[in-house]
């Protein structure tokens, strides 16, 4: 059995006074994924914000790989192994595809100015390597052919994917995709899933937050549904697709869970 | 969307070392043309003191590149480390029998960084377009330090100023040299092209692609593990060591500091060379910074001639700048933004 | 003491004129999201045509100083018109707003300097002044200048004139609104074009009125503007961005802060002080003293 990765005990946090999250315990194992769900403003995103680092939580303990990552900078967390992408798209809009993969190279090397100006050994071996990771990632996602398109000029369900492989460059042990499917077409929407389910397959953890409910109950182990800010329930998707409260909270009275992609 | 001119120009990003190897022809030309005309100065000397004032310029201009340019807040306040070159310098080999022109560069290279901590600091703390009043603020304090300490000679500033030597040589009285400026020329496009190579190595490498991904998104630089705070000091303190150097070499060779040189007139006249040349674009910075003093001297003739009563520089450089925002925002030299 | 406390009282008047500064300054930079630079030239033409009306017009102050304020209205109107339409037509309003403003105020200050020439000019006396005892410390009379007493209440008239506009009209009703969230107006069908055109007249009649002001207290040259728009920063800074009551408190704090600088320091150091507590609370308290924060959506 897998081991947990990440989980969080009694995670709040209030904005003023209005509860954006609410005491959430949520767990994920190594090589699981994890659909997130909930109506909008349930405090999704503020979930991800917290586990980043990007806020910081009022209460609770975020524990990575068995370390309390509470409170810790955005960017040492991202060091340690957990990488995002963003719901309101947040590419370096005029740099290129390559480019965009290479500045999430950037927690993984260390060479300085000083490095840059010699072109110092360290310099060499760590551009070379970065070269490899990048080809890896835009396979990956199958941006390859597009490498040196400016991110701006990609149509809308690639800048997700160079979202994407821009987060597994940083060689994360836990993805997490912010709507990932959201503008996406239906063969766009295919791949997606199929590189969900490649993630999967080479053991890294995925949390998904989705509306797209023929995603998330195709490819997700766990679906966790979010509420006014708090956790009301967490099961198998056939699970929460005949949960009562879930069917009442998130799809409104009298409709199904099916058929809303 | 489609089509190639969606395709970044791979050649573009190529350093040009093509034009830096005209830009040498020209300026061995410029400095040694004389020796070869028998009757004397076929290039004014007046001439080759505005390519120096303009050399100096570019100096500060690259400068303010990596700050105002690769990390992409205004500064309107970079004069302050120029004037810091130039006082630091004025104030050492005018105060101190025997300390040379080269160490006080140095020394105002260091104080310059430490000037630069609280402004940097400052940049971290406040969104970027406050950082517009705070940098002009901050030079215009140390004008008001300048002028008002006797120390510094107040608002005459420091006179008298020595010439710089090399191995005991007056950088104005090197024999094999046809005019005094010659020295200074070759100096500073030697300074200029390593600031072009440096500056070049640098934003291709993992310190560029931060200070981009900072310029175009602070939050997406955070989540790929950049240290967003450290990278803008960084930026700032580079740029402010740059800055000084310009500043020393000014001193240097107008043998004069006034508080001016802090002031955000000059703050403002750096900032804007860049942008007209090309906030991002190496040969912009420099090709701003000839622009900009250039043309004030081309005007003056012209002014001479038809005897205009008033100065028409700034009237007309505030008319382009309101132009090239318009059609080229970019800068004249600068990559095309999308 | 009793010279401390006259110092502030001094120290008034110039506040008062710093406040109607930064209020022109942080309407625009609230609505339009440009840190509209023209702003001191704006300043330093108003007080030119105030100069002009009453010294050789002889216009008497009232008029001459609603008059000022009309023709700072056109010209922020007309800075917007040839400056920013354009920009925001392009969608390059953020990119290049500040260097186009960058622009035009380098061109009117130096227009303003070949036109009326660098030489400082003064307005000839609108009325008598003399000082006007207010209460006695010590056995020390504290007084206040008739003059300086006219601008306080001048000013003051001002700033109600506009609280009462933001708060009883419906165009002053919605510039607050667009000053929270400008797209969420236009959504909402307000005209915003329009909204901006208004806004950049109130900043503008604002503006002149404070270099009207400034006028009668001291002599106005064309280069006055680059100096006074910073101090009116530093005020708007200070008292918090967005707030006119705020941008009153600080205008005024700063004015005190000035003449107790040049009167116990140096006046060297006068003009210096505003820029410090400018940075100083930009480090410390960046909303300033009654200002709003504003969280960015990730």
């Amino acid at each position: 059995m897998s081991y947990v990765l990440l989980s969080t005990q009694n995670l709040t946090k209030s904005f003023g006074g209005i509860m954006a999250n609410k005491g959430i315990n949520f767990q994920i194992r190594q090589g699981e994924v994890v659909a997130i769900i909930g109506p909008n403003g349930s405090g999704k995103t503020t979930f991800y914000n917290l586990l980043t680092g990007i806020t910081k939580c009022t209460e609770g303990t975020i524990t990575f790989e068995g370390q309390n990552i509470t409170g810790m900078k955005p960017q040492d967390i991202t060091k340690l192994g957990i990488s995002r992408t963003f719901q309101n798209i947040r590419l370096f809009r005029d740099l290129t595809v390559e480019q965009n993969i290479e500045v999430a190279r950037h927690c993984r090397t260390s060479s300085n100015m000083w490095d840059a100006l010699v072109h110092s050994k360290k310099y060499r071996e760590e551009k070379a390597h970065n070269k490899e990771v990048i080809e890896m990632a835009m396979e990956y996602v199958g941006l390859t052919d597009k490498r040196d398109w400016k991110a701006t000029n990609l149509p809308y369900g690639m800048q997700r994917k160079l979202e994407i492989a821009r987060a597994l460059a940083t060689e994360p042990k836990l993805v997490l995709l912010d709507e990932p499917a959201a503008g996406m077409n239906p063969k766009e929407k295919d791949e997606l899933m199929d590189i969900i389910r490649r993630l999967a397959k080479d053991n890294y953890s995925v949390i998904l937050i989705e509306h797209a409910m023929r995603v998330v109950m195709n490819i997700a182990d766990r679906i966790v549904v979010f509420n006014y800010g708090e956790k009301i329930a967490d099961g198998l998707p056939e699970e929460i697709r005949n949960n009562p409260t879930v069917i009442q909270a998130y799809l409104g009275k009298g409709a199904s869970a099916d058929g809303t992609a | 969307m489609t089509g190639t001119a969606a395709i970044a120009k791979k050649k573009a990003d190529k350093p040009n070392t093509k034009l830096y190897l005209i830009a040498l022809v020209v300026v061995l030309f410029v400095c040694f043309l004389d020796d070869f005309t028998p009757s004397g100065r076929v290039i004014p000397n007046y001439f080759k003191y505005i390519i120096v004032v303009s050399m100096i310029y570019a100096v500060a201009s690259l400068g303010i590149n990596f700050y105002s340019g690769y990390q992409g807040d205004t500064s309107l306040g970079h004069a302050v480390f120029f004037g810091m070159g130039a006082y630091t310098t004025a104030y050492l080999t005018t105060q101190f029998e025997g300390v040379s022109f080269w160490l006080s560069i140095l020394v105002g290279m260091i104080l310059s960084a430490i000037i630069a901590l609280p402004v940097a600091w400052a940049g971290t703390r406040v969104k970027g377009s406050f950082m517009v009043v705070i940098t002009y603020g901050y030079c215009e304090i140390f004008r008001y330090l300048a002028t008002n300490s006797r120390s510094l000679g107040g608002t005459a500033g420091m006179a008298g100023i020595p010439t710089p030597r090399i191995f005991g040589v007056k950088l104005t009285k090197i024999p094999w040299l046809p005019s005094n400026k010659d020295a200074f020329i070759l100096i500073l496009f030697a300074i200029i092209c390593f600031l072009a190579f440096f500056t070049y190595r640098v934003v291709h490498s993992r310190v560029g692609y931060a200070l981009s991904a900072i310029r175009e998104d602070e939050i997406a630089a955070y989540a790929m593990g950049i240290n967003v705070k450290a990278y803008k000091r960084m930026a700032m303190v580079t740029s402010a060591v740059i800055t000084s150097v310009a500043g020393s070499f000014y001193a240097g060779f107008a043998n004069v500091a006034d508080p001016s040189l802090f002031g955000a007139t000059l703050s403002i006249t750096i900032f804007t060379m860049l942008v007209i040349g090309g906030r991002r674009s190496i040969t912009g910075a420099i090709f701003g910074a000839f622009f900009v003093i250039i043309c004030p001297e081309l005007l003056r003739y012209v002014q001479d001639l038809i005897g205009l009563p008033f100065d028409p520089w700034y009237i007309l450089y505030g008319v382009i700048l309101v132009i090239v925002m318009r059609y080229k925002p970019e800068g004249l030299l600068g990559k095309k933004d999308s | 003491m009793a010279v401390f406390i006259q110092q502030v009282v001094n120290g008034l008047a110039q506040g008062g004129i710093y406040a109607l500064i930064a209020i022109g300054w942080t309407t625009v930079f609230g609505i339009v999201g440009v840190m509209n630079w023209t702003h001191g030239e704006v300043y330093m033409l108003g007080a030119y045509i105030g100069y002009f009306l009453t010294s050789y017009a002889g216009l008497p102050m009232i008029p001459s100083l609603l008059l000022s304020m009309g023709g700072g209205a056109l010209i922020a109107m007309l800075v917007d018109q040839i400056g920013y339409v354009p920009l925001r037509k392009r969608g390059t309003l953020a990119k290049s707003g500040f260097i186009t403003a960058l622009g035009l105020s380098t061109f009117l200050r130096y227009s303003a300097n070949a036109a009326f020439t660098a030489n400082p000019r003064a307005y000839p006396k609108l009325m008598n002044y003399q000082p006007i005892a207010l209460f006695s410390i010590g056995g020390t009379q504290i007084t206040i200048n008739s003059l300086h007493l006219i601008i306080l209440i001048g000013t003051v008239i001002i700033m109600i004139a506009l609280q009462m506009f933001f708060t009883k009209t419906i165009i002053g009703k919605a510039m607050l609104a667009g000053s929270q969230d400008m797209n969420t107006l236009a959504l909402m069908g307000a005209d915003s074009e329009r909204l901006i055109k208004v806004t950049f007249a109130i900043s503008g009649a604002l503006g002149a009125a404070a270099g009207f002001f400034m006028g009668m207290l001291y002599m106005i040259f064309p280069t006055m503007g680059a100096l006074a728009g910073l101090k009116g920063w530093a005020c708007a800074i200070l008292g918090g961005i967005g707030s006119i009551t705020g941008s009153l408190v600080g205008g005024v704090l700063i004015g005190i802060a000035e003449t107790l600088t040049s009167g116990f320091i140096s006046t060297g150091y006068k003009d210096a002080i505003s820029f410090v507590i400018m940075i100083l609370v930009l480090l410390i308290k960046p909303t300033g003293l009654m200002g709003y924060t504003f969280e960015e959506k990730v």
